[in-house]
C-alpha cells in the first residue's frame, strides 16, 4: 500500500468515526429527546407521598430515597432512609452509586417539584432508568403525612389502612429527626427489612 | 480510466460518509453536549419568574401555556398566551414557536413538575431564553417547620 492509499485509509476510518461514534460525552443525555419527553411525563414517573409513606414504615428495602436539598436542610429533617444528593451537586459527582443500586427504585424529592422534576430528567436522560420523583416533595409530605388528621365519623377499611400509613410514617420521621445525628443512620440500618429474609419462614 | 476508477471508488465510499457526518451534527433532534452548562440556571433558580413580577420582565415575552386547557386565557387575558400541550412541544408547530420566537419564553404549567421537565429538556437540546413562569414566588421553598422533639429519648432503637 503506497502512502496515498494509507493516508486514505486512515482519513476513511476517522470519517466513519465521526459518523458512528456516539455525539454524547460524559455529562450530556444520550436518550432520544422525543423519547426522553414521554417518558417523563409519564404518571408512572411519580409516586405519591402515600406511596412513599408506605415505603418508609414498612421499611421497603427496594426503594432508595434521595433528598435533592442542601445539605444543611437534609440534616435538619429529612425522610427517614434518604442519601443527600444536593440538586446543585448533581452533575459534579458520580450518580451510579446513588441511582443506579441493583434492585432498587431510586425516588428523588425536594422541597417542592421544581428541582425534582430537572433531576428526573436529567437523570433518565443520563440513562438511569431506574429513577422515579416524590410528586409534591416534602412541602406535600407534611401536607399529608405530618398533618394528616381523620376529621370524619366513620372510616372505612381502605381510609384505615392509609391512616395508619401516615401516622407510622409521621411516627418515624418524628423519632428519627428528633435523634442526635450519630443515633440517626444507626437506627435506620436496624429497622430496615429486607424481603428476601421472608424466604423460607423465621430464622 | 483507471483513474476515473479511482476516483469514482474513492467519492462513492466517502461521500456517504460525509453526509451522515453532517446529517448528525446539523440534526435538531439531539441534546447538546454540555449539560452542567445548560441546566446552569436551574441551580440557582435565576431560570424562574413569579407571575407578580412579570410587569418587570421585558415586555417582549411570550408565555407557552402547556396545560393547553385555555384556563389560563381565561384567568389572564391581558398576558400573551400560546397554546402548546407538554406533550407536543417537540412536534413541528412546536419547535416553529421555540425555535423562530425571538421573545422570552415563559413555560408554564399548573404543574410545576410539568414545566420543570419541559424547561430542562429543552435547555439540554439547546434552546435559549427559556424561562419557567411560576404561580408561586418561590416554587422550592420549604412551607413549613419542624419542631424535633427534643423529649424523645434512645426507646426508637
Amino acid at each position: 500500500m503506497n502512502t496515498r492509499q494509507t493516508i486514505s485509509v486512515i482519513l476513511l476510518l476517522l470519517g466513519g468515526l465521526l459518523a458512528f461514534m456516539p455525539l454524547s460525552g460524559r455529562y450530556s443525555l444520550h436518550e432520544k429527546p422525543g423519547h426522553l419527553l414521554s417518558e417523563v411525563l409519564e404518571e408512572s414517573t411519580g409516586f405519591t407521598v402515600d406511596q412513599v409513606a408506605r415505603f418508609v414504615s414498612t421499611g421497603d428495602s427496594t426503594v432508595q430515597l434521595v433528598d435533592l436539598r442542601l445539605s444543611e436542610e437534609f440534616a435538619k429533617f429529612n425522610i427517614p432512609g434518604s442519601v443527600n444528593l444536593p440538586y446543585d451537586e448533581f452533575l459534579e459527582k458520580d450518580l451510579t452509586p446513588y441511582l443506579s443500586q441493583p434492585g432498587k427504585k431510586s425516588i428523588l424529592y425536594s422541597n417542592g417539584d421544581t428541582d425534582a422534576g430537572y433531576a428526573l430528567v436529567l437523570a433518565r436522560g443520563l440513562g438511569y432508568k431506574n429513577c422515579y420523583m416524590m410528586q409534591g416533595g416534602l412541602n406535600s409530605w407534611f401536607e399529608t403525612v405530618m398533618n394528616s388528621e381523620f376529621t370524619g365519623e366513620k372510616i372505612s377499611a381502605k381510609e384505615n389502612a392509609l391512616f395508619e400509613s401516615r401516622m407510622k410514617a409521621r411516627r418515624l420521621f418524628n423519632e428519627v429527626n428528633s435523634m442526635p445525628d450519630s443515633l440517626k443512620q444507626k437506627y435506620i440500618a436496624s429497622k430496615r427489612f429486607d424481603p428476601r429474609k421472608l424466604d423460607g419462614g423465621c430464622e | 480510466m483507471s483513474r476515473i476508477y479511482q476516483y469514482g471508488i474513492v467519492i462513492l465510499v466517502v461521500l456517504p460518509v460525509a453526509v451522515v457526518v453532517l446529517i448528525r451534527a446539523l440534526s435538531a433532534d439531539r441534546f447538546d453536549h454540555n449539560a452542567r452548562k445548560l441546566a446552569g440556571s436551574s441551580f440557582n433558580h435565576s431560570n424562574i419568574i413569579a407571575w407578580h413580577k412579570l410587569d418587570s420582565v421585558a415586555e417582549d415575552y411570550l408565555i407557552v401555556d402547556l396545560d393547553d386547557r385555555g384556563e389560563l386565557e381565561e384567568k389572564h387575558p391581558e398576558a400573551r398566551v400560546v397554546r402548546l400541550p407538554a406533550e407536543s412541544v417537540l412536534e413541528k408547530p412546536g419547535r416553529d414557536i421555540l425555535r423562530t420566537h425571538g421573545k422570552q419564553l415563559l413555560l408554564y404549567s399548573s404543574e410545576p413538575a410539568v414545566s420543570a421537565k419541559v424547561w430542562m429538556l429543552l435547555s439540554q437540546m439547546g434552546y435559549s431564553n427559556l424561562y419557567i413562569l411560576s404561580d408561586e414566588a418561590d416554587p422550592e421553598g420549604m412551607k413549613h417547620k419542624f419542631r424535633p422533639d427534643t423529649l424523645q429519648t434512645g426507646t426508637a432503637m
